[in-house]
């Protein structure tokens, strides 16, 4: 257990996880679309993948998933998402460990 | 290898179940922790930063919750070789529009999460050998890494697992 020392600062803020949601889900469709693509398309000669439903689908789908990257992110990090209505109760319990 | 793929085409099924069980597995096996015991703390933890005792119940669940990834990755093993052999024995390829979707997510997001899964959980990344290794510091920075690690991968884990056992089960075509 590392109770003895204070515990340095997470390094997760608003603005990082703002960045990281829009990077995950730009840069996850991207890759998807541009694999489907070169398989698809390019080795396969089906268009559908250029047509609009499958662009605006990919799209569509890379704003959902950024903006479930942000809630995700926001409400897993409590200090500033969801964990504020919590009771801390200070107990004393013992913790079992294996023996090494 | 042609002799081996007509000899293993009966089992088909079989290695089908075998391959269910495992990512049946893999999927659900650490739900539960993960939202129920790690999540609650880390939250806990985020609020109380320097509540030493809050570390120490952090620190205990993550211990418990390397060890508890096991299950998982011992699964996702079985997965990675049980599906190779059903696309292999089963004669699939690149023209299934959802089976090239399905192993696009697998290779390029999946199993770099696993990766760096198996590094944090079981190799350098252990929260123990990084404690016996540097430290508490080591410690600290490795379960900082780690937190990082769950925060980015679980909407992955959340939306790319819908998308795959949708895939697999729909088997969804796209013709041209």
């Amino acid at each position: 257990m590392s109770s003895e020392q204070p515990a340095r600062e997470f390094s997760g803020t608003v603005a990082r996880y703002r960045k990281l949601a829009w990077l995950c889900g730009l840069g996850t469709h991207a890759y998807l679309y541009v694999g489907m693509f070169l398989i698809e398309y390019v080795w396969h000669d089906r268009a559908w993948i250029v047509r609009w439903p499958a662009i605006v689908t990919a799209c569509a789908s890379a704003l959902v998933f950024s903006r479930l990257c942000y809630v995700s992110f926001m409400s897993g990090d409590a200090r500033w998402g969801k964990g504020s209505r919590w009771n801390m109760v200070s107990t004393r319990v013992k913790l079992p460990e294996e023996r090494s | 290898m042609e002799a081996v793929r007509q000899a293993l085409a009966p089992y088909y099924l079989e290695l089908k179940a075998i391959h269910l069980f495992a990512v049946m597995a893999w999927i659900w096996s650490t739900s539960v922790a993960y939202v129920y015991y790690v999540v609650p703390v880390f939250k806990a933890w985020r609020r109380n930063p320097q509540d030493l005792e809050v570390i120490a119940l952090r620190d205990w669940v993550m211990d418990r919750f390397d060890r508890g990834v096991i299950i998982e990755h011992i699964a996702f093993p079985v997965i990675i070789v049980t599906g190779p052999l059903l696309y292999w024995v089963g004669g699939w390829d690149t023209s299934a529009t959802w089976l090239t979707l399905k192993l696009l997510i697998i290779a390029g997001i999946i199993v770099p999460i696993e990766c760096f899964d198996y590094h944090l959980s079981h190799f350098a990344g252990n929260k123990r050998k990084a404690a016996a290794r540097g430290g508490p510091e080591e410690r600290e920075r490795k379960l900082h890494q780690h937190w990082w690690f769950l925060l980015l991968s679980t909407p992955y884990i959340i939306f790319f697992l819908l998308i795959i056992v949708f895939l697999a089960v729909t088997k969804y075509g796209i013709s041209t």
